[in-house]
């Protein structure tokens, strides 16, 4: 926990979440619990859940909004950035200045995503981000002007696995079909139509798949592109298959800018897949669908998983009501999709439980992938060239200064 | 309509609740209309799930596809299958709405134990049925379940509440 979460950026929100003065969410980095907060000064400010003076939570509440943080214990109050700004009954013989709330050492965002690190000495966030700029920029970008606004709501999960398997996974275009089973042949049987992204191996092995990447990039973090598979017409088509069958959905034939109340409605709609593009960020936020998908390691085989919808700033109703049914109908712990991974990642960890066998497989693709540098490797959807990518970098910070 | 009474809502539930532990998924839909609504929000004081998210939001199509999926040996969270056992109690009726098409309300408490794979979970909240009479049968038009603990991190819940 010390050698990764300590030592890197940590998501831990979007600018959406603590829009005004004194609005907070609660989250973690790494084993420390945090708070993020808007301070007067318009910033975001991140500190440790944690009162100086005996140590009692000042917070317990997800979120809210508050001009400051008070200490039920012993009445000690601080301010939205941690300073510690009253102590009951008399201030003699205290430093307050060393008495703050711990504060993350830096704190900087891209694009409204907010990250913390309790090293001073990273390189400056979007050093850090680097190769994945692009794509944030594009998931940022897929429903054009509107701003992202993350919902009041998000689904919450965990598992009995090693918080890992979670990040893994959001990269992982091999188990799509195979864990995902269920929920293609539910698409197949409501539409009629081949729902799978790879239905056979020819499919997931060759150039058909169009051009459905994995990607591993520096500092541990990948992605999977799955934005250009196939040809435009085929990917409208499957978008729209996928949300008629939504509860509430407008009927196929319906004119949609009627419906909607705005002009290209079909786009804007079309849009609440999101861009099919799944991007890792080490070391605990993926960014894919239509959601920020938050890991917090809660021990070494035991994970939550927070996913919140985003929805669009000034949309129409129907088009975040829309959003909000297609993630429901894979995410949370009844969804068609996140149970069934959790299921596989509490499998993993009852297989690892053996300790006779020491190692595991990951090499697929190895000797197809295309290798720009030593942490740059671009290759087929089914490929596990993302997951050595992560495990290298994992390498890297466990092994550094040990 | 003719009036509902206390026993025959406690006659449909009791029979809901039997059919649901007896993973008798397709008896369990029957006793739902077409235009059927199967929700539980993620917060357990959201009024309207429309515009919220839920941890489940079904109309009768996506409630007979979550059944096939459960019953299609792919969805490997019930591999082995999760066994339950619920009672409910304290059920109380009023007017679903002041238009009498709206049916009949009933709330109640339940208690549900999930166990699965050597693990015993235990679930609780209110359900809030509405009912209404079609071709003198007594049918679910809506079933809404308020689960405590609804937004905070669960394991996997693909068996029915």
């Amino acid at each position: 926990m010390e050698r990764i979460f300590m030592r890197t950026w940590v998501y831990v929100g979007h600018d959406s979440e603590i829009e005004k003065t004194g609005d907070y969410k609660m989250t973690s980095v790494g084993k420390e619990p945090v708070l993020l907060t808007r301070g007067e000064d318009g910033k975001p400010h991140v500190v440790i859940n944690r009162c100086s003076h005996r140590g009692a939570a000042v917070c317990l509440l997800p979120k809210g909004n508050v001009s400051g943080f008070r200490c039920q214990f012993h009445g000690w109050t601080f301010g939205l950035d941690g300073e510690l700004a009253a102590i009951p009954y008399g201030e003699e013989g205290f430093d307050k200045d060393a008495l703050s709330l711990t504060r993350a050492a830096r704190v900087e965002s891209y694009r409204g995503f907010i990250f913390a690190s309790f090293d001073p000495g990273v390189p400056a966030l979007t050093e850090y981000l680097s190769d994945v700029i692009p794509y944030i920029d594009s998931f940022v970008e897929w429903a054009g002007d509107y701003e992202l606004q993350v919902a009041p709501d998000a689904n919450e999960v965990v598992y009995d696995a090693n918080w890992k398997m979670q990040m893994e996974n959001n990269v992982d275009g091999y188990h799509l079909s195979f864990t995902h089973q269920s929920l293609f042949s539910v698409l197949q049987r409501r539409t009629g139509n081949q729902s799978r992204y790879l239905s056979k191996a020819a499919t997931a092995n060759a150039d058909e798949a169009g051009t459905a990447t994995v990607e591993s990039f520096s500092n541990g973090h990948a992605v999977m592109d799955m934005r250009y598979l196939g040809n435009e017409e085929l990917r409208r088509a499957m978008k729209r298959d996928r949300l008629d069958i939504l509860p509430g959905a407008p009927a196929p034939d319906a004119d949609l800018d009627q419906y909607f109340g705005i002009e290209n409605a079909e786009d804007l709609y079309l849009s609440s897949l999101g861009p099919t593009l799944n991007i890792s960020i080490f070391p605990t936020v993926n960014l894919g669908s239509i959601n920020i998908c938050e890991v917090h390691p809660l021990a070494v085989d035991r994970t939550r998983v927070v996913l919140r919808p985003l929805l669009l700033k000034g949309a129409p109703d129907d088009i975040n009501r829309m959003r909000l049914r297609y993630h429901e109908i894979g995410s949370g712990a009844a969804g068609f999709v996140q149970p069934d991974d959790i299921e596989m990642f509490n499998r993993v960890s009852q297989g690892l439980a053996s300790e006779e066998v020491e190692w595991i497989e990951m090499t697929r693709g190895k000797d197809r992938e295309e290798v720009f540098s030593e942490t740059h490797q671009v290759s087929q959807i089914s490929d596990e060239t993302p997951q050595r990518g992560q495990y290298r970098w994992w390498r890297e910070m466990m092994s550094a200064g040990a | 309509m003719t009036p509902v009474s206390l026993d025959e809502v406690y006659e449909l539930l009791a029979r809901e609740a039997h059919l649901l532990d007896d993973r008798d998924y397709e008896g369990w839909l029957q006793l739902f209309t077409d235009e059927c609504l199967y929700w539980m929000p993620v917060d357990p004081l959201s009024e309207d799930g429309t515009l919220r998210l839920n941890v489940f939001y079904d109309d009768r199509p996506k409630l007979e596809d979550r059944i096939a999926r459960l019953t299609s040996g792919n969805a490997y969270t019930e591999e082995p299958i999760s066994l339950t056992a619920r009672t409910f109690s304290a059920l109380q009726l009023e007017p679903a709405g002041d238009d009498t098409t709206a049916g009949t309300a009933v709330r109640s408490n339940f208690q549900m134990i999930a166990y699965r794979n050597g693990v015993q979970q235990v679930y609780g909240g209110w359900y809030r049925h509405r009912l209404v009479r079609q071709d003198e049968r007594l049918l679910i038009a809506e079933k809404r379940v308020t689960l405590l603990g609804s937004d905070a991190p669960q394991p996997a819940m693909t068996f029915l509440f």
